[in-house]
């Protein structure tokens, strides 16, 4: 006796080749015999006809592979370049030297970088837009005080002359550490910006790719964000205000990161960090009503620079391979 | 004189990017067609078939030909657009926020795109009304359900393969293909069935 429901539950089978030749023959001459099975069976054969249809309409023309074989290829070369720069990171000295030698080698690298250290130490400006609390300290005449010495066994206390005092504050850091403290990320910006960064580490310090990789995947999320923007209205108007937002925050934390990543002389993601923090201040800086030219002009930018791919091949170099 | 595929996977494997290119060229449009499909956004699609690409490329010193260069590449396919973030919700201080995503809306917008090879402006936008009614009803499933719908249709897996690829039965496999069917029916218009006639709950996988 023929049951729809039993037929129902094999048509999805029958439609999408899941069935033997018999099996198919069988349940074929069994739809036949009722219209009501025909019919759902044909309109699911029409539907994925009508699915491929729209498939096929919706591919891209020729003209558009070459682009993108071309961006492929960029894209290659700079994930080629960035795994050669991470096994030059990983190179293990000691596995292909004495251990003598290679210990003498990184004392060598160790009393070069202090050496380093030291000198930039001394000589080291600021970033002025982060450090601008710092670089105003260090602008202004550095006081030399006369230093009161505590009373003497005569219950006397003397003065020391301006030139012959010791700057003990002065002692204090030089003795400390070769590097100068880190300075306060400048309030200058809106505190609800405040940026959350590990404790600078110094130049020897270890750079926290976490971070970076956390801060490279909200500006690609927010580059994607902007670049789908459209005007909310017949008007024109475009709602950017979550972009703007997060471009004054990553905005932020991208410079710090840069200057972290440029201590530590990790080239590729400081050029990375780099080229993506001019997006960010024009995004940041926009009118709350841009005209579309404003968003546009950014957009085309975004397209020619490909900072979007940059950031993807950073993610996928991060990420494990699959 | 054209190379072999083996040939070319040899060289990618010694790192040759040329090579790598000319081994995508010969699948770029079958994954690209898939992103396109999974992700319903011609910037997405490009970006997330171009990741698949550069994993493809990273991995391929562990492809050991053990199945066909393209199952595997299959397989990076699936875990990458799983792990696709599309449309996420972001927090900016104490509200959320949905990432926007361009929508596939606008006739006029399709003259700019790469998108459409239909002649004349009527057929432009007939095809422009189905496949934006494609794409609703594929946005209506859950990415699984989704990949899992274009793995057996467009791919043409079997129940048993797509159960392995997702660590899951065969009988979750047919019910989103049912669903699947189901959504396009009912946003294509083609005879919706009556309610007493489905064979599987629209249950989520």
């Amino acid at each position: 006796m023929h049951d729809c429901n039993s037929v129902q539950e094999k048509l999805i089978d029958l439609v999408f080749d899941e069935l033997d030749q018999v099996q198919e023959r069988k349940l074929k001459t069994e739809i036949n015999s009722c219209a009501s099975c025909r019919d759902n069976y044909q309109a699911m054969t029409r539907t994925l006809v009508a699915f491929d249809q729209a498939t096929e309409a919706a591919q891209p023309d020729e003209s558009f592979w070459p682009a993108y074989d071309e961006k492929l290829r960029l894209r290659l070369a700079q994930e080629s370049r960035r795994s050669l720069w991470k096994r030059f990171s990983e190179f293990k000295l000691a596995s292909f030297v004495p251990l003598p030698l290679a210990a003498a080698l990184i004392l060598g690298v160790i009393a070069l970088g202090l050496f380093w250290a030291l000198h930039r130490g001394k000589t080291a400006i600021p970033n002025p837009g982060i450090y601008s609390s710092y670089e105003a300290k260090k602008d202004q005449p550095h006081p030399v005080p006369s230093v009161e010495t505590p009373p003497n066994q005569n219950g006397k206390q003397s003065v020391v002359p301006p030139h012959k005092a010791v700057n003990k504050e002065f002692i204090a850091q030089t003795s400390k550490h070769v590097v100068p403290k880190p300075p306060k990320v400048s309030t200058d910006f809106d505190p609800k910006y405040q940026v959350v960064v590990p404790p600078y580490s110094g130049p020897l310090g270890a750079l926290n790719e976490l971070v970076i990789a956390k801060h490279l995947e909200k500006a690609q999320l927010l580059l994607r964000s902007f670049r789908n923007t459209q005007a909310a209205h017949d008007d024109g108007v475009f709602d950017i205000a979550y972009e703007k937002t997060q471009s004054a925050r990553l905005l932020n934390q991208n410079i710090v990161l840069r200057r972290q990543a440029e201590a530590k002389g990790n080239l590729p993601t400081e050029e990375l960090l780099s080229s993506l923090e001019p997006f960010l201040i024009d995004i940041a800086n926009l009118p709350d009503k841009p005209a579309k030219d404003d968003i546009h002009s950014i957009k085309e930018r975004m397209q020619k620079r490909e900072i979007v791919a940059s950031l993807q091949v950073y993610s996928a170099q991060t990420a494990p391979p699959y | 004189m054209s190379i072999g595929e083996n040939e070319l996977i040899r060289r990618a494997q010694a790192g040759d990017g040329d090579s790598f290119c000319l081994l995508a060229k010969g699948y770029q449009r079958r994954i690209y067609s898939l992103a396109l499909s999974y992700c319903r956004d011609p910037h997405d699609a490009e970006d997330l078939s171009q990741e698949v690409w550069l994993k493809a490329f990273k991995a391929i010193g562990s492809f050991r030909g053990e199945s066909s260069f393209y199952t595997w590449l299959r397989q990076i396919t699936v875990n990458s657009f799983l792990n696709h973030r599309r449309g996420m919700t972001v927090m900016v201080g104490d509200k959320s926020t949905t990432v926007k995503m361009e929508e596939l809306e606008t006739v006029t917008e399709m003259d700019s795109s790469p998108i459409g090879r239909s002649i004349n402006v009527e057929d432009q936008f007939n095809n422009r009304i189905m496949v934006d009614r494609v794409m609703q009803a594929l946005d209506e499933l859950t990415p699984q359900q989704r990949l899992m719908f274009l793995l057996k249709h467009r791919e043409g897996m079997t129940y048993e393969e797509i159960s392995k690829s997702f660590g899951c039965t065969t009988g979750t496999v047919k019910k989103a293909l049912f669903r699947a069917v189901l959504k396009l029916r009912e946003h294509l218009g083609i005879n919706i069935e009556s309610e007493d006639c489905s064979p599987f709950s629209a249950g989520s996988i």
